[in-house]
Formats: C-alpha cells, sequence, structure tokens
C-alpha cells in the first residue's frame, strides 16, 4: 500500500501491471523466436530440396554423358557439371581393353572458384601475423603507401 | 473510493493490453507452427522422392507409387527414357524430381 503512495501511484502503475508487462515481454519474445525458427528451418528445407533436385539434374546430364561417351570412339573423358554455386558433378570415363566403359569418378566436389572466394583469411606462414596487422593499419592510414 | 476506481482501471487496462498483445503472439505462434509443419513435409517429400529415384535406379519397376503417411510419392518413366517423381500432400505438389536416369554401367 505504501509503495503505490510513491512514485507508481502517480503514473497509476500497480504490480498487475509489472506482471503485464513482463508477461507479455516474456510471450513476445518466445513467439518471435519461434517464428524464426520456423523461418529458418523453412530455409534449410528448401536449401536442401534444391540441392536434391539440382544432383538429380546434374547426374541426369553425366548420365547421358556417359551414354555418348560409350557410342564414340574416345579412350578417357572427363567433365565437371556445375550443379549449384558451390557445388559440381565430377565424372572421369575411360574405355577398357574390351570396350566396356569404365567408370574412374563419379562424385560430388566442391567447386573451385567458390574454395577460393570463401576462404578463411588465415596466416600464410611469411611474416609474423603482429607485424603485418600493424603495417595494414598504417596503409590504412595512408602513413606509408 | 477512487483508489478502488483507479485500481479497476488500471487492471481494465492491463486485461486489454495483454488480451492484444497475446491475441498477437498466438498469431506469430500459429503461423511459426504452419511453417514449421510445411518445412517438415518438404523435408520428407524430398527424403520420399529420393527413396523412390535410387529404388528405381538400382532397377525396380515403373510406375510406381508409395503412400508415407500423409504424403504419395508417384514415379513415373518418361518418354526420353528417365523418370519422373513427384509427391503430393492433400493432391497438392510438394516436390519433384524432373528427371532420373538410370546408371548405364
Amino acid at each position: 500500500m505504501r509503495a503505490e503512495k510513491g512514485f507508481f501511484a502517480g503514473a497509476g502503475i500497480g504490480l498487475t501491471s509489472i506482471f503485464t508487462v513482463l508477461l507479455v515481454l516474456i510471450l513476445s519474445v518466445f513467439s518471435t523466436l519461434s517464428l524464426f525458427t520456423a523461418r529458418a528451418d523453412e530455409r534449410l528445407s528448401r536449401a536442401n530440396a534444391d540441392a536434391v533436385s539440382a544432383y538429380y539434374a546434374a547426374d541426369a546430364q553425366a548420365c547421358r554423358i556417359e551414354a555418348d561417351f560409350a557410342r564414340s570412339g574416345e579412350a578417357e573423358r572427363e567433365e565437371t557439371i556445375p550443379m549449384t554455386e558451390i557445388q559440381s558433378l565430377r565424372i572421369r570415363l575411360r574405355r577398357a581393353s574390351d570396350g566396356s566403359v569404365e567408370r574412374l569418378e563419379w562424385s560430388t566436389v566442391r567447386t573451385e572458384e567458390s574454395g577460393e572466394a570463401e576462404a578463411l583469411p588465415v596466416w600464410g606462414g611469411t611474416g609474423l601475423p603482429g607485424a603485418q596487422r600493424a603495417a595494414g593499419k598504417e596503409t590504412a592510414n595512408g602513413r606509408k603507401p | 473510493m477512487r483508489g478502488g476506481r483507479s485500481r479497476l482501471l488500471e487492471l481494465v487496462l492491463d486485461l486489454c493490453v495483454f488480451a492484444v498483445c497475446a491475441l498477437i503472439c498466438v498469431l506469430l505462434l500459429v503461423r511459426a507452427g504452419t511453417i514449421s509443419r510445411g518445412s517438415e513435409r518438404l523435408t520428407r517429400a524430398v527424403y520420399l522422392a529420393q527413396t523412390l529415384a535410387e529404388d528405381w535406379k538400382a532397377g525396380e519397376a515403373a510406375p510406381r507409387t508409395v503412400e508415407e503417411e500423409e504424403l504419395t510419392g508417384e514415379l513415373r518413366e518418361t518418354e526420353g527414357g528417365g523418370a519422373e517423381v513427384t509427391v503430393t500432400w492433400n493432391g497438392e505438389t510438394v516436390y519433384t524430381i524432373g528427371e532420373v536416369r538410370r546408371n548405364e554401367g
């Protein structure tokens, strides 16, 4: 009773209001988090579905290449079929001595360009990392060309 | 009397604020549940389609229809010598693999 006559009494804020605000905050946080989690799950599912579709499209193309190779008189063929931005299907075929087609490789590989672009900025092994950082800072400040 | 009335007003206001916020939160939760069920369905559809495709590649006969819980997977051969896999849920297409080919080797 005494507390209500103090600061909160003028503003019309009691214990129930404080509880309501807390409850609303908790509800909002949990419901927003659930929505974000569900959206993240959905993105992941779609990415998985797209990757599977891309794999089967590349696999079908590789089968056609294999059939084409079997008809041709080539001794060996190597192809890389792009699947997604970061993955490709690499096949390597060779003609055996009896004329049948032998598969040397039929695997999903990481696309080389993407590997270089997303490489982590690790220390290359020349010079000290501290010295490099200092040199970079100086260049950024325009002290050194 | 005056204190009692202001307390009642506060309670009513609290209830209104809580009701509005609870409604919004329930709507958010329902939406999250719908999205979650959709993504679960898509993932299961992808697994079913992969199973059908790999079975066919391994020599299983076509056409083939498989029912799994609420999903229906259907594989049928196409004119070009390949196959197509479609997974539906209540008549609605959830996932499709456009072309599957058997390995000749």
